[in-house]
């Protein structure tokens, strides 16, 4: 039992490692962790869910803003959903979509619709994969749980 | 010299042609001069020459007239004898030898010059007396030897001298037939005449001028002869200055020719004529009728003046010619003149021609030299300008460095943050405390950049000031508590001295606070650093910008509101510091502030002062062993410059070691008038009092300032000033250990009007103890109710709202009257035995007199239990007077109750300083303590906290007023602010509200904020919402009332929302709270860098800080702390 437990850990810290260290999360995220506690325990969830959902709610008001079908691409309407999405991805630390957003704000400041349209497609591609990403984390956390182990604290070096 | 210069290298040619004319005008002026001079000369001399040799000609006829005059007459005279001695017709020789011989003789020996007498007969008869080389001779002819008349032979024979006799032998000669030449028969025709020619004497006669005279009879002549030689010579001696002279008979024989132009010379015709002979046509000929004056005549190429006449010697007439060549005189000058005068011209043409060319050399030489010398001035210019350009790029490229290296650090400072709240590392562990070491090493690096990064500010210039106001009193007190306690650790005190007390009328002043801290602390640390023993004394005093003193003595014994104007009457031209006073609250804004550090130290050694205040200088002997870039003083002296003031090293007296440091800075008060009556009735903020006592005629400054204001001096007061030194009024004694603390506190006290005992030693206390109050206290006590009757109008304590409170003391000063209060360091000695002394005392003290113990550095609390008071922080400035408070004098209690009562006003005072008065909020208050307050606990609390309510303090008081009227049930909060707060839940029972579209990061933020201890969240999605909350937040608050309420805290404002914004939003609720006469703080949060435009922008809206959206804690406790600053100032 024990063993299977420190397995769990041992396999937690290092998918949390690798998260880490491929880019997809950053130090804000380790914040939002330390934010977490017993007053408040799912509050990571929370918030992450909160995250998507508003990934989904901007990637939609974008595709639409980019649909050329409708007559003219509204740049202003792309540019402040990246900023908003931007926000929001910085404060969850989902790094790559942070630094995605970057350079669609880029293209879209300088009227790139190509440009545009490919950060589009992107970013919809990866914050699907930090979703899955995240959801296996946090399958293995309940697993961890409810084989009555502790999550660890994972450092990032 | 320039000008000439710059015209000759512009236009040489112009400046040629100028110069050469003026030179050429001189040169013509002088040669007109010299013409003239020398034709006035020339015509003098011709005219002197003429007379000269007219004179001389004149001469030569005066000299042919008289040498022979009369000699015509002599012969008439003798003809006439010898023609009355012939009587008879016909004469032998025999007759004329005997008849005629003596008469002769006679003749020739008595007329003078004579040289030959002779008598002729017409038939050839000859008999002559002559001179022939001065002998005598007779030259006769006897007729005997032919005796037909025909031939006669002619003898010669020598002459006795005297008698005339014929001696010696005769020689025969051959005969001259005299009678056929034409004088003899001229003189037969004419009965005289007259020629030239050789005497009879043959060979050895000479050339004679004869006179010749016949007889009446004709039977002969008789001559005389004189010699032509004695004229001839005569002329010839005769100087004829360069003149020629020519003398000749009418048959041509020339007599005299003395000349150069012999060769030449020739007569032809009665005239004088030069050149050959033979050619007549090319000789010249003088024409012998020519005037005696003058006559120009050229000979051979040479001119000549000719001067010729007839002179008339003896009857002969002779013609001369005297001739004078052209060569002397007035012709020489005229001359020599000429040559001078084509000098002259030549000089005159040449100068001009030659001298503006040397003078336009010299003046190019010169011209170009001053190019050159331009040129290198130029060069140096540029030198200095790039030296200063590269001086600045450098400076800027240090404060660039600085600043990225402050960067990195500061992440490094996190790093190890993070690597300590791991849990790896275990508090206390070594690795913990490297960890904390590295924080420490990081801190001072980071002081040191800072140091260089102003430095570089102020050499680029961009240093400003920030103007903002702020309590200068509280800001000594505060760097005074910072350093005592390091300070105290070496041994060495560090004391506020405030004089006068001046600080404390201008206390509340506006500018620079930072800056002014940061000149205080450089100058008050490197005291510290630098001092081994004794003490630091930290002077302050304000003055008129200008102004020497600020005590003013005012001699005349009236006093009063009278006198003060009459003096001011008087002297409004004359001395300014009597006038002072009223000058300093009338019009004066800027207020000159001098501080003085002041240390026993090593000294900065004299040759080292000025250099002290340069960058980067140390003084090597003093700062061994000692860190720092000598960076501080440069600094410090640039920031006291910038606040308009210097920084100097003032002169120590002989023999005192140390340093001090003196500087001043103009800041602006805002005590903007006297303190009215008004004020000092309500006795209600800080603020100066005047007092004056009239009966000395001195003008005491008592402001007692700072949030703790000490009562206006009541009139009793002034009783105890002014009555006989007998009269006990409250007595301060103090035992301190250090001398400059014993000093200042004493002078500080007395200058308040209290008595002051002050014990040196320890050991001495108890003695001076039984000295000063052993003698009947209630004696003395019974004099000081008679002589203090007025006590009873002691004025009220605190504010005239707490009429229950204030009331008790009022009443109980009445039956009391001396109160002695002890101030003892417990570093004096050992402190049992000294509270032992204190103790005996208090119990031999009579019931009505108080005592009052204030321990200085104890932090038992043995004796708390009997009211003492403790402090362990330096007893000056405003905890001087709290204590001084506590005394009747400015209002105090007695002393029993005194801890209580003293607590409960400062805490009043407190909520009433910070926060404006509202009646409400004092209300608030006082339930507060009334719950709080019957409690031991809060005896205890007092014990340690009361005597130092330093800002930080009542900070935390005004939090728990505020805390304590939150409708929230939260008790724990205010709990919590009396504990030590924890510095991870600062916003500990805060309000704030977050704006922010974004729910994910509203979120974030909101769960951050709840772990800083926020104690509730009003989450916004849109400015417009955001506003409308806190309008309508107000407005509810002022239908209830409490409009000085906030309805947050803080409001953490994103910039970029869709629909009304973050500016925007700020915007309209400074607008919307102008109305309430509140601000709310808003705190930018944004994902843009701070620094950029955006960042700005949001200042510029009226936002209150600016943070980065990831909500970094140390960053917010930053800008939280700023703003608190702010609001509390």
């Amino acid at each position: 039992m024990n063993a299977g437990i420190a397995q769990l850990q041992m396999q937690f810290r290092d998918y949390t490692i690798s998260l880490y260290q491929q880019g997809f999360l950053d130090d804000q995220f380790t914040e939002l962790k330390k934010l977490q506690d017993d007053g408040s325990p799912d509050f990571v969830a929370e918030v992450l869910l909160l995250f998507f959902e508003d990934c989904v709610k901007l990637i939609g008001n974008m595709a639409r803003a980019l649909d050329k079908s409708t007559g003219t691409v509204d740049f202003s309407q792309v540019g402040a959903s990246v900023h908003q999405l931007k926000g929001s991805s910085s404060s969850v630390g989902a790094k790559r979509v942070k630094g995605l957003c970057v350079t669609f704000k880029e293209y879209c400041e300088a009227q790139n619709y190509e440009g545009c349209v490919r950060c589009l497609q992107q970013v919809d591609i990866e914050y699907k994969t930090l979703k899955t990403k995240l959801q296996d984390m946090f399958n293995l956390e309940k697993q961890i749980v409810q084989a009555g182990g502790v999550v660890p604290q994972v450092d990032i070096d | 010299m320039v000008n000439v210069a710059k015209l000759m290298t512009s236009r040489p040619i112009v400046v040629f042609c100028v110069l050469g004319f003026m030179v050429f005008i001189l040169g013509i002026i002088s040669i007109m001069i010299w013409i003239t001079t020398t034709e006035t000369v020339t015509n003098d001399v011709a005219s002197f020459t003429e007379d000269l040799r007219s004179s001389l000609v004149y001469e030569i006829e005066n000299i042919g007239k008289y040498i022979y005059p009369k000699t015509n007459l002599s012969t008439i005279v003798l003809s006439r004898v010898i023609d009355s001695h012939l009587t008879n017709n016909d004469n032998g020789f025999t007759e004329i030898q005997a008849q005629i011989a003596p008469v002769l003789f006679q003749a020739y020996s008595t007329i003078p010059h004579v040289s030959q007498v002779s008598y002729i007969d017409s038939d050839g008869l000859l008999f002559s007396y002559m001179a022939v080389s001065n002998i005598s001779v007779a030259v006769f002819a006897n007729s005997s030897s032919n005796p037909s008349g025909g031939e006669y032979t002619w003898y010669t024979q020598t002459v006795d001298q005297i008698t005339g006799h014929l001696i010696g032998n005769t020689t025969k000669s051959q005969p001259l037939y005299l009678t056929l030449t034409d004088w003899f028969q001229a003189a037969q025709r004419n009965y005289t005449s007259a020629f030239v020619g050789t005497g009879l004497g043959k060979e050895y006669s000479e050339t004679l001028f004869q006179s010749v005279v016949s007889l009446s009879n004709k039977k002969g002549v008789v001559s005389l002869g004189f010699p032509v030689k004695v004229l001839t010579d005569f002329l010839n001696s005769s100087y004829l200055q360069d003149g020629e002279l020519y003398m000749w008979t009418k048959d041509g024989t020339v007599l005299v020719r003395q000349g150069s132009l012999n060769a030449s010379f020739f007569i032809s015709s009665d005239s004088i004529c030069f050149g050959k002979e033979s050619n007549l046509v090319g000789s010249q000929c003088i024409p012998n009728n020519c005037s005696s004056s003058g006559y120009w005549v050229e000979i051979e190429r040479s001119k000549f003046q000719v001067f010729c006449s007839v002179l008339e010697v003896s009857g002969v007439p002779l013609i001369y010619t005297v001739m004078f060549p052209n060569k002397g005189g007035a012709t020489r000058i005229e001359h020599n003149a000429r040559k001078v005068l084509y000098l002259l011209i030549v000089v005159t043409i040449l100068l001009p021609l030659g001298w503006p060319l040397v003078f336009m050399m010299f003046m190019g030489q010169a011209a170009r030299r001053e190019m050159h010398m331009r040129a290198t001035l130029i060069n140096h210019k540029e030198a200095i300008q790039q030296a200063e350009r590269k001086s600045m790029n450098k400076s800027q490229a240090i404060a660039r460095a600085s600043h990225d290296i402050r960067g990195s650090l500061a992440g490094i400072t996190g790093l190890i943050d993070i690597s300590r709240e791991n849990e790896d590392v275990k508090s206390g562990s070594e690795l913990d405390t490297n960890l904390k070491q590295v924080i420490v090493c990081i801190k001072d690096l980071v002081g040191l950049l800072n140091s260089v990064l102003d430095m570089s500010k102020i050499e680029s210039g961009k240093m400003q000031l920030e103007e903002e106001e702020f309590n200068l009193a509280k800001l000594l007190e505060d760097i005074i508590d910072f350093y005592h306690p390091v300070a105290m650790k070496k041994g060495v005190d560090v004391v506020l001295d405030l004089h006068d007390g001046s600080i404390f009328k201008f206390s509340n002043v506006k500018g620079d606070s930072g800056k002014l801290k940061q000149i205080l602390n450089n100058l008050v640390s490197n005291a510290v650093k630098f001092t081994v023993e004794g003490h630091i004394s930290i002077r302050a005093w304000a003055q008129r910008p200008g102004s020497k003193s600020s005590v003013v003595l005012v001699s005349d014994a009236q006093g009063g509101v009278v006198s003060k104007f009459l003096k001011s009457m008087f002297n409004k031209n004359g001395d300014q510091s009597s006038t002072y006073e009223m000058e300093i609250s009338n019009n004066a804004n800027t207020i000159e502030f001098v501080f003085e550090v002041d240390d026993t130290g090593k000294g900065i050694p004299m040759e080292m002062r000025k250099s002290v205040f340069e960058n980067y200088v140390q003084v090597r002997e003093t700062a061994q062993g000692q860190q720092g870039t000598g960076l501080g003083l440069g600094i410090v002296q640039s920031l006291v410059r910038l606040m308009g003031g210097e920084i100097r090293i003032t002169d120590k007296a002989m023999g005192e070691k140390g340093t001090c440091f003196q500087f001043n800075v103009l800041l602006t008060t805002l005590e903007n008038s006297p303190v009215s009556d008004m004020k000092v009735r309500h006795d209600m903020e800080a603020g100066g009092d005047y007092i004056s006592t009239p009966n000395l005629g001195l003008t005491i400054n008592t402001s007692l300032g700072g949030s703790m204001n000490i009562r206006n001096l009541s009139p009793r007061f002034n009783t105890c000033l002014s009555s006989s030194p007998k009269q006990e009024c409250s007595r301060v004694v103090l035992l301190l250990k250090n001398e400059e603390r014993r000093r200042v506190t004493e002078k500080y006290i007395k200058s308040q009007g209290i008595k002051v005992t002050v014990v040196e030693k320890w050991e001495h206390l108890s003695n001076a103890l039984e000295r000063l109050f052993g003698f009947s206290p209630q004696t003395s006590m019974g004099r000081n109710e008679l002589s203090c009757p007025s006590s009873r109008e002691l004025p009220l304590i605190g504010i005239d709202g707490i009429d229950s409170r204030s009331q008790i003391p009022r009443r109980r000063s009445n039956s009391f009257s001396g109160v002695i209060l002890l101030l003892i360091d417990a570093k004096v000695g050992p402190y049992s035995e000294l509270y032992d002394i204190v103790e005996r005392f208090r119990r031999g003290l009579r019931r009505g007199i108080s005592c009052k113990v204030v321990w200085l550095n104890e932090s038992s609390t043995r004796g708390s239990e009997r009211g003492d008071i403790s402090c362990l922080r330096p007893l000056h400035g405003s905890r001087l007077n709290q204590v001084l408070k506590m005394l009747p004098e400015f209002g105090g209690t007695e002393i029993k109750e005194a801890p209580i009562e003293l607590h409960r006003e400062s805490l009043l005072r407190h909520s009433i300083v910070t926060e404006t008065s509202s009646p409400k909020h004092i209300r608030c208050t006082n339930t507060e303590i009334q719950e709080e307050e019957p409690s031991s606990r809060f005896n205890k609390k007092i014990g340690k906290t009361i005597m130092a309510p330093t800002s930080l303090e009542s900070e935390t008081w005004v939090k728990s007023v505020r805390t304590g009227r939150k409708p929230i049930g939260n008790r724990e909060d205010e709990q919590g602010t009396c504990k030590p707060s924890d510095e991870y839940e600062f916003l500990r029972g805060k309000r704030v509200m977050v704006v922010d579209d974004n729910r994910t990061m509203s979120l974030v933020a909101t769960r951050k904020l709840k772990k800083m201890g926020v104690s509730e969240v009003k989450q916004c999605e849109s400015g417009e919402e955001a506003v409308r909350l806190v309008s309508e937040w107000l407005t509810q608050r002022e239908e209830q009332g409490s409009i000085y309420t906030l309805p947050f805290d803080y409001i953490f404002m994103d910039c970029q929302m869709p629909g009304m914004d973050g500016y925007e939003a700020t915007r309209e609720i400074r607008k919307v709270e102008k109305h309430y006469g509140v601000h709310i703080p808003i705190i930018a949060v944004s994902g843009h860098d701070p620094g950029s435009r955006e960042a700005k922008e949001t200042i510029q809206a009226g936002m209150d800080a600016f943070l980065e959206k990831n909500l970094n804690q140390d960053q917010l406790e930053n800008v939280i702390r700023e703003i608190e600053s702010k609001m509390t100032l």
